[in-house]
C-alpha cells in the first residue's frame, strides 16, 4: 500500500472525530510518512492497515477524552437547547402555583416573625409599665402588667426554637422543591 | 518478551522528549530500539501527553517541509521525575525476587 492511499483510508476510518482531532492526527502520519521517505511503504506496512491505526486513535480518545468524539455531540446540543425553551415556558405557565407556595411561605416567615417580636416587645416593657404602675399606686394594673409581661416571656422562650425550626424547614422545602422542580425541567437528556 | 505497561510507554516518551525536543518518527525509532511495540501506538499517547499538559508542541521548517517538535513542560518534568521514582522502586522489588544471589 502507497502512503496516499493509506492516509486516504485512515482519514474515512477517522471520521467521528472532530475536525481538530482529525486534523492532529493526520499531519501527524502524514509528517511521519515523509520522515521515512525512501522507506515510507515499509513504514505504511509496519504501521499496519489504517483501520487498526485509527482504532488505536479512537480507542485512545474513547479512553480519555469523549469531548473528541462528535458522535452524538450535535443532536445533545439541539435538545438541551429545546429543553431550555420547553423549560422557560412550563415556568411561565406554572407560575400560579409556584407564586402560590411563594407567597405562603413568605407570609409564613413574616406572620412567626411578627409573634415572636411582639412576645419580646410584651416581655420587656409590659413589666416596666407594670413597676410604673406599682410606683404611682396602681397595685392591681401594675401586677397584671407584669404578670403579663413575664407570661409573654415565657412563651418567647418557649416557642422561639419551634419557630426558627418551622421557618428553617420551610424555607428548606420551598427551596428543595423549586431545585427538584428545575433539576426536572432542565435536565439533560444523557 | 516483557508487556510495556502505557505509564512506562508514557514515561520512555518523556525522558526521550525531556532529553531534547524531538519529533514523532524519531521518537517512534528510538522507543522501538529499546522495545518492541506496534508504531501506531505512539501517537496516541504522545496527544494524551500533550492534552494532559505534560508536553508541548512546536513547529519547525524542514527540508521544505513542517516538522512538529514536542518538548516537555514543567508538568511533564515533574511527571517524569516520579515516574523515574516509581521505576526505581518497582525495579528493585522485582531484582528483591528475580537476582541471583551473589556468590561470596
Amino acid at each position: 500500500m502507497t502512503a496516499d492511499v493509506f492516509l486516504t483510508q485512515l482519514e474515512q476510518c477517522l471520521s467521528s472525530l472532530t475536525t481538530e482531532e482529525k486534523e492532529n492526527a493526520m499531519s501527524y502520519y502524514r509528517e511521519y510518512l515523509e520522515e521515512a521517505g525512501e522507506n515510507a511503504e515499509q513504514a505504511v506496512e509496519h504501521l499496519g492497515s489504517p483501520q487498526s491505526v485509527a482504532e488505536n486513535i479512537l480507542a485512545e480518545m474513547r479512553e480519555n477524552h469523549d469531548d473528541a468524539l462528535n458522535e452524538q455531540k450535535p443532536g445533545q446540543q439541539k435538545a438541551s437547547a429545546g429543553n431550555i425553551i420547553i423549560g422557560i415556558i412550563v415556568l411561565i405557565v406554572t407560575s400560579p402555583f409556584w407564586g402560590t407556595l411563594a407567597v405562603l411561605w413568605l407570609t409564613l416567615l413574616f406572620c412567626l416573625a411578627v409573634i415572636l417580636l411582639s412576645l419580646v416587645f410584651s416581655a420587656i416593657f409590659a413589666p416596666i409599665q407594670g413597676i410604673s404602675c406599682l410606683i404611682n399606686h396602681f397595685p392591681g394594673e401594675g401586677v397584671w402588667a407584669i404578670g403579663s409581661g413575664l407570661l409573654c416571656a415565657g412563651l418567647a422562650l418557649l416557642l422561639w426554637k419551634p419557630m426558627f425550626l418551622l421557618c428553617q424547614q420551610s424555607t428548606k422545602a420551598f427551596f428543595g422543591f423549586c431545585r427538584n422542580s428545575l433539576n426536572i425541567l432542565f435536565r439533560k437528556d444523557s | 518478551m516483557f508487556p510495556i505497561s502505557a505509564a512506562l510507554l508514557d514515561a520512555m516518551v518523556l525522558a526521550l522528549v525531556g532529553k531534547e525536543s524531538t519529533y514523532g518518527y524519531k521518537i517512534t525509532q528510538e522507543i522501538q530500539n529499546a522495545v518492541k511495540i506496534s508504531e501506531s501506538t505512539l501517537y496516541p499517547v504522545l496527544r494524551r501527553l500533550q492534552k494532559s499538559g505534560a508536553l508541548e508542541t512546536f513547529d519547525r521548517a524542514y527540508d521544505g517541509r513542517n516538522r512538529r517538535y514536542y518538548q516537555i513542560t514543567e508538568l511533564g518534568t515533574a511527571m517524569l521525575t516520579q515516574y523515574r521514582k516509581d521505576w526505581i522502586q518497582h525495579k528493585s522489588q522485582i531484582d528483591a525476587i528475580l537476582k541471583e544471589e551473589d556468590t561470596p
